[in-house]
């Protein structure tokens, strides 16, 4: 289980080196709207398909992108438990830039991603067992299962006239719960963040 | 290593060990929560309420695989007054409410339910001291889960005394009282000449459906007609409803307190339907004499989901002693006493566990 959590951790990094720039995301996240927590994620291009349109006072650009990455997800349920999501995800990625003759630069943008991680949730106080009728106590008791995501983003850059690529963006994600009493447990999110294009 | 980072890593290290904090275990307003973990289940037990007093009443609630919180930690008009004065755990039993793990269906039994009661209340010991008295407050199908508990003798030395509320003990049985209930309730509001329509179609809807050798669907069909009669006899103003939920406490407690609608209605979809098929063939009325314990019934006198006859059945069938056991019918209630007379049920709780407790 370990290896797979590192695996998962940095498999975007064994790609990295076939693509040029990467995108970081961190921001609040809530659990069924109000479970406080966070999330962090990085991403690659791994495939760009651009289409431009020039005009006599702005150019348009398109950019369509598949993307892989890795998330971290954490959320805290009150009086219950805690929970981690550790994974993977892949999906697609449209961009609209319009470019502005005096320097304007707007950037509007969407993804939507799947991808597969673990998640590890931590029982709030002491959780007891019995082996052969002697108790015994645990702090952070509970189980690791795999998670299937899938998350949603729309947003847009900040207007700044070094053109940074700081964008706003609002999320929704929905994960899974797998094996919880024979069921999938849908775990709704919604959130806003700020994402950040490295080496632009 | 980056100071930043190792900064971000202590701050995520203290936001996570958050919830590893234990409460004050001894106090007059506690907030307690821990779990127990066996065969698959992860089962929270919620503490709350005055556990400087030692006695502690244990809800074991409704369903099958309802909630410990859901209904009687968010009913205020019973929460209240009676965690001023005694500690309420709320435990979620396996596969229900807001219960965690995936246990094996084969243990979605009465047995184990049972075995998960009594660990319970071993953990509770472990947790709070052998010195604490230990009521169980049983509702509904919780009832049907304490009566099998403490059917078992050597169970009832570790309680000091049980509180039926509305508590099943024999589907069959009460499925033939609910039929004829149901009848007589129609009877009567037909002759009060209130909603004669209505009450004429329930009737002719109940004479279609006979009892004699009833199936699972005709649990369910008259389990949904009761619910449909108390309704209306809300409606009508024959039950009282003395809890409601106050401005924004609904809001509150679905999106910022431990229940979660979502885990509870998946732990019900599983749990719910296999226990359901168990029970319905199982009568604990020929054990119930086994009781001894301290008793106090309370029964809606308009409870068609576990018929008020169920209630006399239960005051004779225990063995407990003339002047341990009370049966109080609650004039102006349905299945939900809770919702209708919490005033009546908190009196009546109060005044049985201050003559009934273990270190009296």
């Amino acid at each position: 289980m370990r290896i797979s959590i590192l695996f998962l951790l940095l498999a975007p990094l064994f790609i990295q080196a076939q693509t040029q720039s990467w995108t970081i995301h961190m921001g609040y996240d809530a659990e069924f709207m109000t479970r406080p927590g966070f999330h962090l994620g990085a991403d690659y291009p791994i495939l760009q398909k651009e289409k431009v349109k020039l005009q006599t006072r702005h150019y348009k650009q398109s950019n369509h992108q598949w993307i892989i990455g890795s998330g971290l997800q954490w959320y805290q349920h009150q009086k219950h438990h805690s929970g981690l999501f550790i994974g993977v995800l892949s999906g697609y990625r449209f961009e609209r830039i319009r470019q502005e003759a005096k320097g304007r630069k707007r950037v509007f943008r969407t993804d939507i991603q799947f991808g597969l991680g673990v998640y590890r949730y931590f029982l709030d106080g002491t959780t007891y067992s019995f082996n052969n009728g002697d108790i015994s106590g645990q702090s952070n008791g509970g189980r690791m299962v795999m998670m299937p995501i899938t998350s949603w983003k729309i947003g847009a850059q900040f207007p700044n006239k070094k053109n940074i690529p700081i964008h706003w963006y609002i999320r929704s994600s929905l994960l899974l719960e797998t094996q919880h009493n024979h069921q999938v447990l849908p775990k709704p999110f919604l959130g806003i963040g700020l994402s950040y294009r490295l080496g632009h | 290593m980056n100071i930043k980072f190792q900064y971000l890593i202590l701050i995520i290290i203290a936001t996570l060990s958050l919830g590893c904090t234990e409460s004050t275990l001894f106090s007059n307003q506690a907030e307690d929560i821990f779990w127990l973990k066996h065969k698959g289940a992860e089962m929270p037990i919620w503490v709350e309420g005055n556990t400087a007093s030692k006695q502690f009443i244990l809800v074991l609630h409704g369903g099958p695989a309802g909630s410990g919180s859901l209904g009687y930690n968010l009913n205020h008009e019973f929460s209240v007054p009676l965690e001023e004065r005694y500690a309420l755990a709320y435990w979620d039993q396996r596969g229900s409410g807001n219960a965690k793990g995936n246990p094996s269906i084969s243990t979605l039994t009465l047995d184990q339910f049972v075995e998960d009661l009594d660990l319970v209340v071993d953990a509770m010991k472990h947790r709070y001291g052998t010195d604490i008295d230990i009521f169980l407050l049983g509702n509904s199908w919780g009832g049907f889960l304490g009566n099998a508990f403490l059917s078992h003798y050597e169970k009832q030395d570790k309680i000091c005394g049980w509180i039926v509320v509305d508590g099943q003990h024999d589907f069959r049985q009460g499925l033939v009282y609910a039929h004829q209930q149901m009848l007589d309730i129609a009877e009567e509001r037909i002759s009060a000449g209130v909603n004669p329509h209505y009450w004429n179609t329930k009737k002719e809807s109940i004479l279609s459906r006979p009892v004699d050798s009833p199936v699972s669907e005709d649990y369910a069909f008259y389990n949904r007609i009761a619910y449909q009669i108390e309704y209306q006899l809300e409606r009508e103003d024959v039950l009282s409803q003395e809890f409601f939920l106050e401005d924004g406490q609904g809001f509150d407690y679905y999106f910022q307190s431990s229940y979660n609608p979502i885990t509870s209605n998946a732990n019900a979809n599983t749990t719910n339907s296999i226990l359901w098929n168990e029970i319905i063939q199982t009568s604990l009325s020929d054990e119930l004499h086994q009781i001894t314990l301290p008793t106090l019934i309370l029964w809606g006198k308009y409870d068609t989901v576990t018929p008020t006859s169920l209630a006399y059945d239960l005051f004779e069938y225990i063995s407990t002693k003339e002047n341990e056991k009370k049966l109080v019918i609650l004039q102006s209630a349905g299945h939900q006493a809770l919702k209708h007379e919490p005033r009546r049920v908190v009196e009546e709780v109060i005044s049985f566990i201050s003559e009934h407790g273990c270190n009296i």
